[in-house]
């Protein structure tokens, strides 16, 4: 057999053209190289809950991105609203603050969940509220917008889904969906039910990191009482970044989303 | 390089505490930082691979660099936890060619997904991990990792030269492998492997150019 030289090396290993005889050998680098499967990004959730975690110290000159913080500020009202049965309820029957009525909306849309009452007309009134206004503020459109009769619009659903908000499972199969869409289609509604929650359809990747991070650290500890002035110890973290109201317009599209 | 703009904004981000941008350096990176893993430490990659994310959490605020500077910091990391976790284990390999890691690679929790997605990359890493160590290192600092000789060589502490050849051996010994000489013996009219180099990285990720 012919031995490889130095040119050849840099070749395969730049994964140029190679001689008929070497192919076995460049399909195993490729192979070493192929594309990731779900399972080499099973961490991902726990990761980035403790970049959060860790983050959440060092804010000073971080721009926290608003659809991050929105996300994590809805979540963990979500969380309060799904671990607490009366929460929930409120929710359902539209009695919680209005802030936290329109994120539990976003939210949880297709489970029930009405949208605040008077709808949210003026998107600086927000400004200078706990955290999870920034949500209920560009929240107007995606609740407006969410399908109205969409699966998951049936009665019922806050007692079923109490364990597992839809968006959860959804979020879930949108990430499967993402590195395999040939083997984990996803419909059309539920795309556009991701998109309506994660205010844009260019934002639904970080909601759902954000989403199941927090639902997954929430599934062990129970959620905070829903008050809307604490509504988790991960919203507050980022309590600093409360006044910063124009990036919290604009902080979303100054990050690379190519 | 392709995408290393957007790792470069996604690591400033990071640095200033968006934890988004951390997550796309995470999803760009984490694919190729584990499979080095389990050539370096076998079933053990998933831990170590969290441990080393962790240190990258604790230890970012004082990172100074681009890109590629993290990438070249964050196998170090890796590796210096990998060898970490052989101290730990008592079970440091003084002799790399003994097939212990070619026992080790494989086996693990991800095996059920490997079944699906995964089985060439797993016969692939089975076969690396047979090489002598620092040729199999070499390699998948080479090919998976991204890394150039000089980079490769900062991660493995080596010299350039050394490295080089530790790449060559390792693809020749590949090369005459009755394995990978049978697969080439079992495909026709081949496809190049072309753009190969960063394939690694999830398509659809957020904010991440895949080539």
């Amino acid at each position: 057999m012919r031995w490889i030289g130095r040119r050849e090396a840099d070749r395969l290993l730049a994964g140029g053209s190679v001689h008929a005889d070497r192919r076995g050998l460049a399909d195993l680098l490729a192979a070493l190289a192929a594309p990731a499967s779900p399972g080499e990004l099973r961490g991902k959730d726990a990761a980035v809950a403790a970049f959060v975690q860790a983050g959440g110290r060092r804010t000073a000159g971080g721009a926290v991105a608003s659809t991050l913080r929105r996300a994590l500020a809805a979540v963990a009202v979500s969380a309060a609203a799904v671990l607490l049965g009366a929460g929930a309820w409120a929710a359902e029957i539209g009695a919680l603050p209005r802030p936290v009525q329109q994120v539990a909306h976003d939210l949880f849309s297709g489970a029930g969940v009405p949208p605040p009452r008077p709808p949210q007309s003026d998107p600086t009134s927000g400004r200078g509220e706990p955290a999870e206004s920034g949500a209920a503020r560009t929240g107007d459109g995606p609740a407006g917008t969410s399908p109205p009769g969409g699966p998951s619009a049936t009665p019922g659903r806050g007692e079923a889904d109490r364990d597992e908000p839809p968006l959860v499972q959804l979020c879930r199969i949108y990430q499967a969906h993402q590195l395999h869409p040939d083997d984990v289609p996803m419909g059309p509604q539920s795309l556009r039910r991701l998109a309506a929650a994660a205010d844009g359809a260019a934002n639904i990747d970080r909601f759902c990191v954000a989403l199941l991070a927090e639902a997954e650290r929430d599934r062990d500890t129970p959620g905070p009482t829903g008050t809307d002035s604490e509504p988790s110890p991960s919203a507050a973290g980022y309590a600093s970044d409360r006044d910063d109201g124009p990036r919290d317009q604009s902080g979303a599209e100054t990050h690379p989303e190519r | 390089m392709a995408g290393e703009a957007d790792l470069s904004a996604a690591l400033v981000a990071a640095q200033g505490g968006d934890a988004q941008g951390f997550e796309v350096l995470w999803q760009a990176l984490q694919p190729a930082l584990l499979r080095y893993l389990r050539v370096v430490a076998g079933d053990a990659a998933e831990d170590v691979a969290s441990e080393t994310w962790l240190q990258v959490v604790r230890d970012l605020g004082g990172f100074r660099g681009d890109a590629a500077a993290f990438r070249v910091w964050l196998f170090r990391i890796a590796r210096n936890r990998g060898l970490d976790h052989h101290r730990r284990a008592g079970r440091r390999r003084e002799d790399p060619d003994d097939g212990v890691l070619r026992e080790r690679v494989g086996g693990g929790a991800a095996v059920e997904d490997e079944a699906l997605d995964g089985l060439a990359t797993e016969w692939a890493l089975r076969l690396v991990a047979s090489l002598p160590r620092q040729q199999a290192e070499a390699v998948m600092l080479r090919v998976v990792a991204g890394l150039d000789v000089a980079q490769s060589a900062r991660v493995l502490g080596r010299r350039p030269g050394a490295v080089r050849v530790a790449t060559m051996r390792g693809l020749r010994r590949l090369a005459q492998n009755a394995e990978v000489l049978a697969r080439q013996g079992a495909r026709g009219a081949a496809t190049q492997p072309g753009g190969r180099r960063w394939s690694v990285q999830p398509t659809g990720s957020a904010g991440v150019v895949t080539r």
